[in-house]
């Protein structure tokens, strides 16, 4: 059952446009904005985009947070890379290594104050994202104050072995447990390999330690990328029941439309 | 990134994209999310070409058993040619016959 009450008699509307902002280091990039018509005030929400990159289930996920009463702004991490399909830039951007963690924070926290900015914001904005944009999610929420609530779907190397650490991503998320400066909601597939079950735990386990706010859901019969309709991994059931929880507890902690 | 693993050569020869046949300067393996398998991760095999901007790509996706068969076939074709992989791999067979990696991958 979703959050957003509806009535075959209400009014019902939305803007959708691609909008420049400014990102990290003051650069300016383009961004995917959705939000509902009418007078608010509205939650924000930032979607930080997954590794196939600011593809189309990024626009309709965008979409369907406004659709739920959420101003929702996804900015185009991989813009500094160039355009092209977005397959194309993706592809380039995992040549060389993915983005930045610097990078991406300040991406996130200038989306963040875009939204935030708005006079049909209600003062809160939470960050949502999947696969690597659930890791930044995360990370965003830890090094960057201002996020009332943080989602993260599926993030993949928040536990990060020191091997695996590179002048891109030189902390493990994890690391940054201790900042974690919002609630956290985090939903997992238990046949996910990146990250694992164990991560998982360990992710956990670190959370409780500095006695943080949070909620984790690993699914059973799911692996990565559970919501992806388009993609094999989806799975109807886990989907359903993961986005309402998502809805829940946005509303929970960043209000609905027309509260403040 | 989920994995984070890349390994990156400098390649010369050609690949085939949409728009027709292009230079190739560089090729990245990746084991991480796919896009058009059935698999959440597989190895990830993308030809470019820089300066022939972003679409000048030639990719497949590959499960690891398929991408470890590749690997064989392609040792087996250089031995079959007479080509000490090794060599290959080095730049030291005759330029005539080496067209794949001149240099060795590096971890990202």
């Amino acid at each position: 059952m979703a959050h957003q009450q509806y009535r075959t008699d209400m009014y019902e509307g939305m803007l959708a446009e691609t909008v420049m902002m400014k990102g990290f280091n003051g650069d300016t990039i383009n961004a995917y904005f959705a939000r509902p018509l009418g007078p608010g005030p509205f939650p924000g929400v930032v979607l930080i985009h997954h590794i196939p990159g600011w593809d189309e289930w990024y626009r309709e996920a965008t979409r369907r947070f406004a659709h739920h009463g959420y101003m929702a702004l996804s900015p185009n991490i991989y813009y500094r890379v160039g355009h092209g399909s977005p397959e194309d830039v993706a592809a380039k951007v995992r040549s060389e290594g993915g983005v930045a963690d610097d990078q991406v924070v300040g991406d996130a926290a200038g989306a963040r104050d875009f939204l935030s900015a708005l006079p049909t914001n209600n003062g809160k904005v939470g960050v949502f994202g999947t696969c690597s944009g659930g890791r930044h999610a995360f990370l965003a929420a830890c090094r960057s104050k201002g996020f009332s609530a943080a989602v993260e779907c599926w993030g993949g190397r928040v536990v990060m072995a020191p091997q695996e650490l590179a002048p891109k991503t030189p902390v493990a998320p994890i690391d940054y447990t201790k900042d974690l400066s919002c609630p956290l909601l985090g939903l997992f597939g238990q046949e996910d390999t990146a990250p694992s079950p164990q991560q998982v735990a360990q992710h956990e386990k670190v959370l409780k330690k500095f006695g943080k706010q949070y909620e984790f859901h690993t699914y059973p019969n799911a692996g990565h990328g559970f919501f992806y309709y388009h993609r094999p991994a989806y799975r109807q059931e886990q989907a359903v029941d993961g986005w309402n929880k998502v809805f829940a507890f946005l509303e929970k902690n960043l209000g609905t439309a027309g509260s403040s | 990134m989920c994995t984070g693993l890349v390994q990156k050569a400098k390649v010369t020869g050609a690949g085939k994209a949409p728009e027709g046949w292009f230079k190739l300067d560089e090729v990245s393996v990746t084991y991480d999310c796919s896009y058009h398998t059935s698999m959440p991760l597989g190895v990830n095999i993308d030809f470019f070409n820089e300066k022939e901007g972003l679409g000048a790509r030639v990719a497949v996706e590959l499960s690891p058993r398929s991408a470890m068969d590749l690997v064989h076939a392609i040792m087996e074709s250089l031995h079959s040619a007479g080509i000490d992989p090794g060599e290959a791999a080095l730049g030291l067979a005759p330029a005539a016959a080496t067209s794949s990696a001149s240099t060795p991958p590096n971890r990202q």
